[in-house]
């Protein structure tokens, strides 16, 4: 034990004037009786007086002197430990996993109070400040010696979505001389999500319990080119053993069910689930577990299906009128794709022409043109290979169906991107060509003679080619991570969040709170759902079970129990006067 | 003061109070049983060579020729011993003890009564030496009025065995005192009436002898012993006090009972001249 200020022992100094004091004036009042002979048959029917009334006024000497001493000491500062680091940086992690109810409170309770008790143990001159941690470090306060102050902080934190991400909290503990000399960074955290070792210099202050969760990592959801929908999710679970439970798929509303899925849930991160729906309106959709546990926040995750958006397709070739007529077919059939008007479009549809527009589909390459160094004969029978099967381009076909009939020898430029080639002679089928600012995907087959422009597939190439050269293979998800950078594109108006609030700017936004968005454009309000699906905080045991608590005082600080029993002996103090005067 | 002109009236007033009440005497019973010229018949016997010729009864010598003398009843002098409580104990109802002591002492002068005035605490005082007659009642005022308290313990029996010592002629003896005595009244009250006194007790207490309104640590100092007791007064003790006051008094009245004793209570704060009249309306100082 240290004194943070010693000189006030010499306090204890009042004892002896205290003792002389009571000795002079503890003398009881004399009074004159004429009859002391009945005071003395009253008394002697009485039992003797024990020794504590006999010591009465020793008892009462006593009181006041360790009084004297308690407030001596109190105000000298005593503290328990050695630890010099004075001030001390409190961080509460307040990730989504901290949410989570266990059966003594939410984890962000628990932690709420380890980080008061912490407060209530600093002595008077003894500075703190608190901060949260949730994707960023936000100091909620100020390094400060007021309790107070530093109570109301905490009070005033709330639980969040993002991740607990303890690298942020690197700049504070790097050798940056004073500070981890200087102050103690005490971490009160699940450990979800933490690495094994913490940076050096912080100190993790564990909340545990053993609550099981099942929630959704990974939610999507999608229109795929032959009008259906997909709906992707995975599940994960900390149960130890399997369960089960039923996903509900509701439009609109909570209470717009759509679907019932019944799962089965193993332990630990269960693989990716792919469900087709035929028909889904655009719009807001919810997936939600049937069963609510201790983590709630990831119970349901907030999907926003867009609505199609036919690529518009302009024609560029020697004969463009059969080749607008399929593409006009296909636009009456299906919405992947328009015949573009007035010359406009995200894509040109080039047949024998050497294209400039700045995206291209060139079918049957055939002359010079910057899109290939050299043209061939013919090709024999090929057999297409894909060097890579998880190509954009190929997302949604399926290579042996590709009729590549009339397929001619040709080297594709340097730096050329080969989605198909022909197993035996390696000759590009197709490939993607970025040239002067301009993207190419060459279709290395005449579509005539295979039919091609009848096929299903050319719609398909052509909606999947368009996406690829204008970049909507990056399509916003059905649903997105709370916390990441939102990424809206051009012409996003302003953003509405669940409650209505308006959000500006849009650019950098890091939308936290979970639910159905509505983005403002031009040309209309378009939903979009934010999620949590984080793996790490669905499923992240509490770290540092096993760790104890750093040695540090909690709770209320020595210096105020001594006062406390100072005021207890002098209320004691205070009977045996009241007895003393009043009997 | 005694001999102040209205404390003197007071005491007249009580004068002719007793004469209307009690015909002018404190009544007692004066017929003495000794035999003498008296006016009233009370035996005969024998004749003696010597014996008074006229108070032969020539009607028995007639009858039985015997000579036989007439016995008469003599009216003695009432002989008021006045005995005051001088212990320390009765400094705070001194002067009314005196003031009581003086109106007594006043009708019995008028009365052409003996009064004797003697004061007992740890010794017996002769104050005043016995008196008749009124012109004996300015002396016995301004001998009242010097009198002090005086010596230490009091031991009402050692007081009552000393003063039947002097007091060679029966007579009433009036107690003035509080009695706050360890070992009781009774045997006072059992020698004086052997001796063949009429007793009358005056008890006078004041409120600080019968209640105890002091609370918490105390040190308490006997104005008689000197003794001191250190004690711890408690609403409960002092109520006990009070109780055990009221048990003694109560043990007065008894013994005051037994012994045929007159006994009458009461407290400093009631005027003197309340108290005689009292006295004197029950039919004097009589059991």
């Amino acid at each position: 034990m240290n004194f943070a200020n010693p000189a006030f022992l010499w306090a204890a100094a009042a004892l002896a004037p205290l003792v002389a004091i009571y000795l002079l004036r503890v003398r009881p009042r004399r009074h004159p009786t004429t009859a002391l002979f009945l005071w003395q048959s009253l008394l002697t029917r009485r039992q003797t007086s024990s020794l504590f009334q006999r010591l009465r006024q020793l008892w009462s000497l006593l009181l006041m002197a360790l009084a004297v001493l308690a407030l001596a000491a109190a105000a000298a500062g005593p503290r328990l430990g050695e630890d010099e680091r004075r001030d001390l940086l409190i961080v509460v992690d307040t990730s989504a996993s901290m949410a989570t109810e266990a059966e003594d409170g939410r984890r962000i309770d628990r932690a709420k109070d380890a980080a008061r008790d912490l407060v209530r143990a600093l002595s008077g001159e003894q500075r703190a400040a608190i901060a949260t941690l949730a994707g960023d470090l936000d100091h909620v306060s100020h390094l400060t010696t007021s309790r107070r102050d530093l109570l109301a902080a905490i009070d005033r934190i709330e639980v969040g979505t993002g991740r607990c991400d303890p690298q942020r909290l690197d700049h504070l503990v790097a050798s940056d001389g004073p500070w981890a000399e200087r102050y103690r960074t005490l971490l009160v955290s699940d450990g979800c999500d933490l690495p094994d070792q913490l940076p050096t210099g912080i100190e993790l202050w564990p909340i545990t319990d053993r609550a099981r969760n099942v929630g959704l990592v990974a939610a999507d959801m999608r229109r795929l080119p032959d009008g259906r929908v997909a709906l992707f999710y995975q599940l994960a679970s900390t149960h130890d053993e399997p369960v089960e439970r039923e996903l509900q798929l509701a439009h609109d509303t909570e209470a717009g069910i759509r679907r019932l899925i019944p799962v089965t849930v193993e332990p630990g991160v269960n693989p990716a689930e792919v469900f087709h729906l035929e028909q889904a309106e655009s719009g807001a959709w919810f997936l939600s577990l049937d069963r609510g546990d201790a983590f709630a926040l990831d119970d349901r995750a907030y999907l926003a299906l867009r609505p199609r958006q036919p690529v518009p397709v302009r024609i560029d070739a020697e004969a463009p009128y059969f080749l607008a007529r399929c593409i006009q077919a296909f636009e009456r059939s299906g919405d992947l794709v328009r015949l573009a008007e007035d010359g406009a479009g995200d894509l040109v549809l080039a047949h024998g022409t050497d294209p400039t527009a700045p995206r291209a589909m060139i079918l049957q390459p055939s002359g010079e043109s910057r899109w290939w160094n050299s043209i061939g004969d013919e090709l024999g029978r090929v057999v297409p290979e894909a060097p890579d099967r998880d190509h954009p381009l190929l997302a949604h076909l399926d290579p042996d169906l590709l009729p590549f009939v009339g397929a001619r020898e040709l080297r594709a430029p340097e730096g050329a991107e080969i989605v198909l080639r022909d197993a035996e002679s390696g000759v590009p089928l197709l490939y993607r060509v970025r040239r002067e600012g301009r993207q190419a995907v060459v279709v290395n087959l005449d579509p005539l003679a295979g039919e091609f422009y009848l096929s299903t597939t050319f719609p398909v190439l052509v909606h999947d080619t368009a996406r690829l050269l204008i970049g909507r293979e990056a399509e916003r998800a059905g649903s997105h991570p709370a916390g990441a950078p939102l990424v809206l594109g051009e012409s996003v108006e302003h953003l509405e969040d669940p409650s209505g609030t308006r959000l500006d700017p849009v650019t950098g936004l890091r939308p936290t709170r979970l639910g159905h968005y509505r983005v403002h454009r031009a040309g209309g309000i378009e939903a979009l759902g934010v999620s949590l699906l984080s793996m790490s905080e669905s499923t992240g045991e509490p770290g540092g079970s096993e760790a104890q608590p750093p040695t540090i005082e909690r709770g209320h600080p020595l210096s105020t129990w001594l006062i406390l029993l100072a005021i207890a002996l002098l209320v004691g103090e205070s009977i045996l006067y009241h007895r003393r005067m009043a009997g | 003061m005694l001999t102040d002109p209205a404390f003197i009236r007071r005491l007249e007033s009580l004068h002719l109070l007793a004469r209307k009440v009690l015909g002018g005497t404190l009544q007692s019973d004066r017929k003495s049983v000794r035999k003498g010229a008296g006016i009233t018949f009370a035996d005969h016997s024998e004749y003696s060579p010597g014996d008074d010729y006229r108070a032969i009864d020539w009607q028995v010598y007639a009858r039985f020729e015997q000579l036989v003398i007439k016995l008469f009843e003599v009216e003695e002098d009432l002989s008021l011993y006045l005995l005051i409580d001088a212990s320390p104990s009765m400094t705070g109802k001194w002067q009314w003890a005196r003031e009581v002591a003086a109106a007594l002492g006043y009708i019995a002068l008028h009365n052409n009564d003996r009064v004797v005035l003697d004061c007992f605490a740890d010794e017996v005082r002769r104050v005043m030496e016995p008196a008749h007659g009124r012109g004996k009642v300015f002396p016995l005022l301004r001998t009242l009025e010097d009198a002090a308290t005086f010596g230490r313990d009091t031991d009402l029996g050692t007081a009552a065995r000393a003063f039947q010592v002097r007091a060679r002629k029966r007579g009433l003896v009036v107690l003035i005192s509080d009695f706050l005595f360890p070992d009781g009244a009774e045997a006072a009250f059992k020698l004086l009436r052997w001796h063949g006194h009429e007793v009358f007790a005056i008890q006078v207490q004041d409120e600080r002898d019968r209640e105890c309104d002091l609370r918490g640590d105390c040190e308490l100092d006997c104005v008689e012993s000197g003794r001191r007791l250190k004690v711890t007064v408690t609403p409960e003790l002092a109520e006990r006090y009070r109780l055990s006051v009221l048990e003694l008094n109560e043990q007065l009245r008894r013994s005051a009972a037994r012994r045929g004793v007159g006994l009458i209570g009461c407290t400093s704060d009631q005027p003197f001249d309340e108290v005689v009249r009292r006295i004197l309306r029950r039919g004097g100082l009589v059991a």
